[in-house]
């Protein structure tokens, strides 16, 4: 059980050990991005880490790095194809981040870490764990920086669905820094700040 | 036994491979005609969306293979005579290749256009995805109505997308370089 809950809090990827952060500050503009690409990684993250711990035997040492990545950009790959296949518009607005999936450090750091000396089901396990842990992190910044830079938020957007929440005032003068960059950096430091204190009370 | 490592290994992550390009081989097959389908879809949408007088067939796409910029092109029929031409542009922007669609009169004059793939900054470059984005284009591009080649000679005052210049270079070049393709007899 705590295979599966560190990665939410103790270690939560994004906010405890800042790792994942380029798609964490560039997807992160609406709910429904950071919905769609952290669905993406935790597939890819499970996929991943079931597969190299039922491989950790097979793989020499000295090419384990190579082969991870194989493993990892054929889910990727997976993950993009059924994308453009099924959810054409979050493919198309999360974009060049898709791909981008195979160099998100959360997703070798786990396959170096964890899944290449432990069982298959403990690494599915730390996979859904740490996945859900960096979904959670990438929809809390989204939400606040929907909310104050758009003044929206976005659940849902496929076609000619769109299940879009907007918020009066600040619909129409929106805080426009939060959804630039800058914005994300600022949201994620107090975020950090928010997490490291909680985590200091429960100790 | 060197030997006999290296081997080892190179066949090992030469299995891996070959499994993992199975796989995605599966997986393509499968959504490979999805993704074909929608792709048509956007296209023909856009194509009728781009033609207010007249119509252009979709089945009836013209390759041209010896222009950087264009790649293909449809002619806008209207009563049995061409009165314009669409075009598939190619353009650089700043997350790689973009493609564009775009209509002109005979003389050049741009009647719409429309930005279909591309891999631009979400909230950046990808907001020349929406539809007001092209009207600084439309009516231009005749010999005595230049296009717009920088963000700056758009005088009208329309929503340029600050931090996108690379994007606006691109489709502008695009365009411009569509326009000349039409005025200089598909050449």
């Amino acid at each position: 059980m705590s295979t599966f809950s560190k990665g939410i809090f103790k270690e939560n990827p994004v906010f405890a050990m800042a790792l994942g952060l380029c798609p964490a500050l560039a997807v992160t503009s609406t709910v429904w991005n950071a919905i769609g690409m952290g669905f993406g990684v935790i597939f890819v993250l499970i996929c991943s880490n079931i597969f190299i711990s039922l491989l950790r035997d097979f793989i020499p040492d000295e090419i384990h790095i190579p082969a991870y990545i194989v493993v990892i950009a054929s889910f990727v790959t997976v993950v993009e194809l059924l994308m453009k296949a099924y959810l054409p518009s979050l493919a198309a607005s999360l974009g060049i981040f898709i791909p981008l999936i195979v160099v998100n450090c959360v997703i070798l750091g786990r396959a170096e870490a964890f899944a290449s000396k432990n069982s298959p089901l403990d690494s599915f396990l730390d996979g859904l764990g740490m996945g859900i842990g960096f979904t959670i992190a990438l929809v809390a910044i989204a939400l606040v920086r929907e909310i104050l830079g758009a003044g929206s938020i976005t659940l849902f957007e496929q076609g000619d669905t769109l299940i879009k929440i907007t918020l009066g005032p600040l619909y129409e003068n929106p805080i426009r820094v939060f959804a630039f960059p800058a914005g994300a950096l600022i949201v994620m430091g107090y975020f950090k700040v928010l997490f490291e204190s909680l985590m200091k009370r429960s100790k | 036994m060197v030997l006999n490592k290296t081997a080892d290994m190179a066949l090992k992550l030469l299995i891996i491979c070959s499994a993992a390009a199975f796989i995605l081989g599966v997986v393509n097959a499968l959504t490979a005609p999805e993704i074909k389908k929608l792709e048509d879809k956007a296209k023909s949408k856009t194509l009728s969306e781009l033609v207010s007088i007249g119509s252009a067939s979709s089945d009836r796409e013209i390759t041209v293979s010896n222009n950087k910029y264009v790649s293909s092109y449809y002619t806008i029929d209207d009563g049995g005579e061409t009165i314009g031409y669409i075009l598939y542009l190619k353009a650089k922007g700043y997350g790689g290749a973009m493609t564009i669609m775009a209509s002109y009169e005979k003389d050049g004059t741009v009647l719409g256009a429309k930005l279909m793939a591309n891999g631009e900054t979400p909230g950046f470059g990808k907001k020349a995805e929406k539809p007001g984005y092209m009207d600084k284009f439309i009516g231009r591009g005749s010999d005595n109505k230049s296009l717009p080649l920088f963000s700056y000679e758009v005088e009208e005052s329309v929503d340029t997308v600050t931090g996108a210049t690379i994007t606006f270079m691109g489709v502008s070049t695009a365009i411009k370089m569509g326009s000349d393709f039409v005025k200089g007899g598909l050449e």
